[in-house]
């Protein structure tokens, strides 16, 4: 301090002064850099994905040969929000082909058209197109190209695969059944299909009106690929098609994958907006501690007379520093990050193969642009007080916290754990999503009343405490009891972060726990089929197949099934809104295959343009059996299919229940998922025998469509654990830092004769102590709501899914308190006492 | 050796008791460099008050570190009402703290977290030993601290922290109380009653004291006091004035050559 002095005096520039001060303040620093490294790495990680999203591009391949694809938007509209992505292709009016071709430039336009077609000797599904948008790029053909209904081209992939050579006969499922062809060739074109003369394509596709998918363009030589694009957007098209050329064309061929981005976007904004809070409050934790072991040389610059703001600078100097070298490795780690997060939302079908991750510098400028601001504030609002003090008090300050905790802090804290309580116990009266919704913004006003209440319930419980202990009572525990007490908010502190990361994640977990084992209860009552038929693969069952399957004898109901999302448009507040939902579309005759528990109406009216709704979901949209409902289907098609039952087991069947007739009138070819069966199961596995690629099973298939199948859940389960390891090193960190400034504490009760395993013994207790409210705390605010929930969803009173990581986290919180505060004491204690109060700390 | 004899020898005539401090041949070296007691021998009888001056870095701390068990010289030995305490490991050396060392020092050093009373009693809850109400009461009384027992260390003046942290030196009888400047923080007047006090509890109680001080007014409180230059005592005045003792150190802080350092 003796130096420094003299270097304060010396007039040494902030930055040299901030690092001759660094080096005596490792503790607080490093906490400091870790809270900046598992910040710039999520941070990083985000903007990977959400880059993604906004720019990265699938590459176009069969469609390659086109210079510009002209199709339909894959979003609805929606004014006053995110537009949603439509998961099946839009069609347009075949028309627009010719109105393309006349435009000057083009040297031809192809109406393109994607359909189920399966060579049932290849044993893995394949999809069919019109010959003339391979013919487009003049791609090599061996052979001829087909000139009839009976006739195919290959790609040479697929014909090698499948072992098939020009002039050889093979058997190819559709929608339309399945049927011999001809292979008059084997194209070298890119990517893979089965090629079909135009009009059998057109049959095959079956698209109402005998629209097109996309019209593929070929400019002629020599033309100008964009004063041709710009044309045909000035020839008239209708409204809401786009004209894409070069990368963009990708996300026309591969559109699934396009629609994904824009959730991509939406997940990396509100993933950032938790992440940067999280990252916020740890950095301003750990530069808190950092800030008060420093305090007394900061004193001791006011005292030599530097003003408040040049300490602050100062202080904010060395933040900055720590935080611009704790970065690179925290935005290198942050790309790792980005990969193995990438993986898991493909794996969940949230991100598509197709599309490349967009690493490019922008992520890390970001990161860097956030993190070193974040680090300035925090440490500017850190050394505020400090910086204020007039010199004197500043060095003399005691050490105790003056502070009580404030009534009113406690008292809004009280109230909302009121507020929390109420909103948990929805889902005893609505087996529903908005249940859920219910419970989760229940858990984070918990957590909120949590932080205002702790300091006080620290406290009391602390004091209750105190008041058990005796005269007779150890010397450690009775230290710690007093130190707990005494410093209330620092406890209260590390108390509610650790409660916060406890009950955060149970409720993540038991929430997903308990939404799925009510979705599995939901569906293993509700599905009621003999047998299943399904057709891996073809890609499905065609239509055609199940009307022969129902004629079969021993068969009394052969019911189609397959996954769908519509949307459903709403006013509210005089805007205009469309939310999603997955759903589950059945045939005719689903009465005698699932028993969805109806509770109004009747499922077997469920033919035509019909719906059923979930009762829960019923009452939200304020509709019953009999009204019409406006949807619009995953295609974009709006329909007004009328309601014809509500039923109660929405979690497992989800929140509505299409009509496969709904699909078939306004939609092209299509095969089910699945067939369920009534009646004789061994009948259909006679019938199945003879027709290869299909498969049938005893039973009931399982289907994914309510909310316990929900991807996201599991993506935020998995985000909420990454949360949890950075919250705990935020904890820890901080632990650490204030356990090295006890040195002075320990070296003074070892003068008055504490032996090293007093002082031990007195620190693991604190630990002790810490943990177990912390614990408390967070499962106090976390398991309530999961029992509610898993009384609600399942009728059992407590949260339903593995207890395990109750207890594997509660140990975490555990050892994390142990470790942060063991290690640093052990270490002060291998120091002589004398030689720690000699060096005036 | 010096030897120092309690005047109030009538009080403690024992030859068979040994003496409340005895160190011989003491030398502590820090990293084998720096010699910073070297050879000291040292003999203080119960009862005694020794004040120990000198210029800085002469070894008076070390002095008092070594001779309380706070640290463990380099050789030489340091007995403590008989008891050789120079080479017992830190856990022993902390037991016999407890039981028979008191400490003072410049910055009080009291739990800020405690009151006033938990503190002055908190050697006897480490040691377990039932607390001696009447003993506490009439320390307590004592040292003036009555009105402030269950005031924070935070909330009462530096004067009144040092009186604790006196009153909690005696708190277990300690055989001897080590004070090292414990007037340094405190302004002249404050200074002066904390003297008093100290020497009061000699006088009264027959404490056993030893202080480090800078300050010849101080330490002309003492019955006697060793001047310490290089490492060595250098000087043993049995009750001197403030004057003579002002005078023997300015002839000390003379320039010289060099700091002491490795003598065969
Ligand atoms: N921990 C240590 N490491 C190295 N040298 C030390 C240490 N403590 C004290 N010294 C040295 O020992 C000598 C005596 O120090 P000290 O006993 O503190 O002197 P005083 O208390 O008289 O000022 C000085 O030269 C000092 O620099
Ligand atoms: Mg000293």
């Amino acid at each position: 301090m003796k130096t420094m002095g003299r270097r304060a005096g010396s007039g040494a520039r902030p930055r040299l002064f901030a690092f001759a001060m660094a080096r005596d303040q490792i503790g607080g620093l490093v906490a400091v850099a870790c809270a900046v490294f598992g910040g710039a790495a999520m941070v990083t990680a985000c903007a990977v994905i959400g880059e993604t999203g906004l720019t990265s591009h699938a590459s176009p391949e069969r469609l390659a040969a086109a210079d510009i694809l002209v199709a339909a938007r894959q979003h609805h509209p929606v004014p006053e929000d995110l537009d949603p992505p439509l998961r099946e292709r839009v069609t347009i009016p075949s028309e627009l082909v010719e109105v393309v071709a006349a435009v000057p430039g083009v040297a031809a336009a192809v109406g393109d058209l994607t359909f189920p077609a399966s060579i049932l000797s290849l044993e893995a599904p394949t999809e069919g197109h019109g010959w003339a948008s391979a013919a487009l790029g003049g791609s090599v053909l061996d052979g001829t190209a087909p000139e009839g209904p009976g006739q195919i081209v290959l790609d040479a992939a697929i014909a090698t695969d499948a072992g098939l050579a020009v002039g050889e006969r093979t058997e190819i499922a559709t929608a339309a059944g399945t049927a011999e062809y001809l292979v008059t060739g084997v194209v070298d074109a890119p990517g893979s299909g089965v090629y079909f003369e135009e009009a059998t394509a057109a049959a095959l596709a079956e698209n109402p009106g005998g629209e097109v998918d996309l019209i593929a363009v070929a400019v002629e030589p020599g033309a100008s690929l964009a004063d041709v694009a710009a044309d045909i957007e000035a020839a008239g098209l209708p409204e809401g098609l786009i004209v894409a050329t070069g990368e963009a064309r990708g996300d026309v061929e591969f559109f699934t994958a396009a629609a994904t981005r824009g959730e991509l976007v939406a997940m990396a904004g509100s993933l950032s907006g938790t992440v940067l809070i999280l990252v916020g409050c740890v950095v301003a934790g750990a530069l808190s501690v950092s800030v008060a072991n420093q305090r007394r040389d900061l004193a001791l610059l006011r005292a030599l007379g530097a003003t408040p703001r040049r300490v602050r600078r100062l202080v904010a100097a060395q933040a900055t520093a720590v935080a611009a070298i704790a970065l690179v490795p925290g935005i290198a780690v942050g790309h790792l990050l980005a990969g193995a997060f990438a993986d898991a939302l493909t794996g969940v079908g949230l991100l598509s193969e197709a599309l490349p991750l967009a690493r490019t510098p922008l992520s890390a400028l970001l990161a860097a642009a956030l993190m070193l601001p974040t680090a300035q504030l925090a440490a500017r609002g850190a050394a505020m007080r400090i910086s204020r003090m007039p010199a004197t008090e500043a060095v003399a300050e005691s050490r105790v916290e003056p502070r009580e905790p404030s009534h009113l802090r406690v008292r809004v804290g009280l109230v909302l754990f009121a507020a929390a309580l109420a909103q948990s116990l929805l889902p005893l009266f609505t087996r529903s999503e908005a249940a859920l919704v219910s419970t989760a913004t229940g858990a984070l006003m918990a957590i909120v009343g949590l932080a205002l209440a702790a300091p006080a319930l620290v406290r009391a419980l602390t004091g209750h405490a105190a008041r058990r202990l005796s005269d007779r009572t150890g010397a450690p525990q009775w230290l710690a009891v007093s130190n707990s007490r005494t410093y209330a908010l620092r406890t209260a502190g590390s108390v509610t972060v650790l409660a916060l990361a406890v009950a955060l994640t149970l409720t993540q977990l038991y929430t997903q726990t308990t939404v799925e084992r009510a979705a599995a209860a939901d569906l293993e009552a509700g599905l009621r089929a003999d047998a299943t038929v399904t057709g891996a693969a073809v890609g499905g069952v065609a239509p055609a197949e199940i009307a022969e399957l129902a004629d079969e004898p021993g068969v009394t109901a052969a019911v189609p099934m397959t996954s769908t999302t519509v949307l459903r448009e709403y006013e509210f507040a005089g805007d205009r809104w469309a939310e999603s939902y997955a759903a589950p579309a059945f045939g005719p005759g689903a009465e005698q295959v699932v028993d969805v528990r109806v509770d109004a109406g009747d499922l077997a009216d469920l033919a035509g343009e019909s719906i059923a709704v979930s009762t829960a979901t019923a009452r939200v949209w304020g509709v019953d059996v009999g009204d019409e409902v406006r949807l619009v289907l995953a295609n974009g098609v709006a329909v007004r299919p009328s309601v014809v039952a509500t039923y109660e087991r929405g979690i497992g069947f989800g929140s509505v229940i299409v009509s496969t007739d709904l699909l078939a009138a306004h939609s092209g070819a299509r095969l089910f998922e699945a067939v369920l069966l009534s009646g004789d199961a061994a009948a259909a596995t006679v019938w199945a025998s003879d027709r290869p690629g299909l498969d049938v099973r005893a039973g009931p298939a399982m289907i994914a469509a309510g909310p316990g199948s929900s991807p996201e859940r599991w993506i935020n389960l998995l985000v909420s654990v990454a949360l949890l390891g950075y919250v705990l090193l935020g904890v820890g960190n901080s632990l650490v830092a204030s356990t090295s400034r006890r040195r002075g504490e320990f070296a003074a009760l070892r003068l008055v004769g504490a032996t090293p395993r007093q002082i031990r013994s007195m620190v693991r207790r604190e630990a002790v102590l810490l943990s177990a409210m912390a614990i408390g705390a967070g499962l106090a605010i976390s398991v309530p709501p999961m029992s509610l929930l898993g009384l609600g969803f399942t009728g059992r009173p407590w949260p339903q899914g593995p207890l395990w990581p109750m207890a594997a986290i509660a140990a975490a919180a555990a050892v994390i308190a142990y470790a942060a505060t063991m290690m640093p004491t052990r270490r002060a204690l291998g120091e002589p006492p004398a030689a720690v109060l000699g060096s005036g700390d | 050796m010096p030897t120092m004899q309690a005047p109030r020898t009538a009080l403690r005539e024992d030859p068979t008791r040994p003496a409340a401090l005895l160190m011989r041949h003491v030398t502590k070296t820090y990293d084998g460099a720096v010699t910073a007691l070297d050879r000291v021998s040292l003999q203080v009888q119960y009862g005694s008050f020794l004040a120990v001056m000198g210029p800085s870095g002469s070894g008076k701390s070390t002095l008092l570190h070594c001779a309380a068990g706070l640290d463990s010289p380099t050789s030489g030995e340091v007995l403590v009402g008989g008891t050789e305490i120079s080479r017992l490991n830190e856990t022993k050396r902390t037991l016999l703290r407890r039981d028979r060392i008191g400490f003072v020092f410049q910055s009080y050093n009291l739990l800020p977290s405690l009151t006033v009373e938990e503190n002055i009693a908190l050697p006897l809850r480490l040691s377990g030993a039932a607390a001696d109400r009447g003993w506490l009461d009439e320390l307590v009384a004592r040292v003036g601290l009555g009105p402030f027992l269950r005031r924070k260390p935070g909330e009462i003046s530096g004067g009144q922290r040092q009186r604790a942290a006196i009153a909690r030196a005696l708190a277990a009888r300690p055989e001897v109380v080590f004070a090292d400047e414990p007037t340094g923080a405190l302004d002249l007047e404050t200074a002066a009653e904390v003297l008093d006090l100290l020497r009061g509890l000699v006088d009264e109680f027959g404490q056993t004291t030893i202080m480090v001080t800078h300050d010849p007014h101080a330490a002309a409180r003492a019955h006697a006091t060793a001047v310490m230059a290089d490492g060595r005592i250098d000087q043993y005045c049995v009750q001197p004035t403030a004057e003579e003792l002002a005078r023997r150190l300015t002839l000390l802080r003379a320039p010289r050559p060099g700091p002491p350092l490795d003598r065969p």
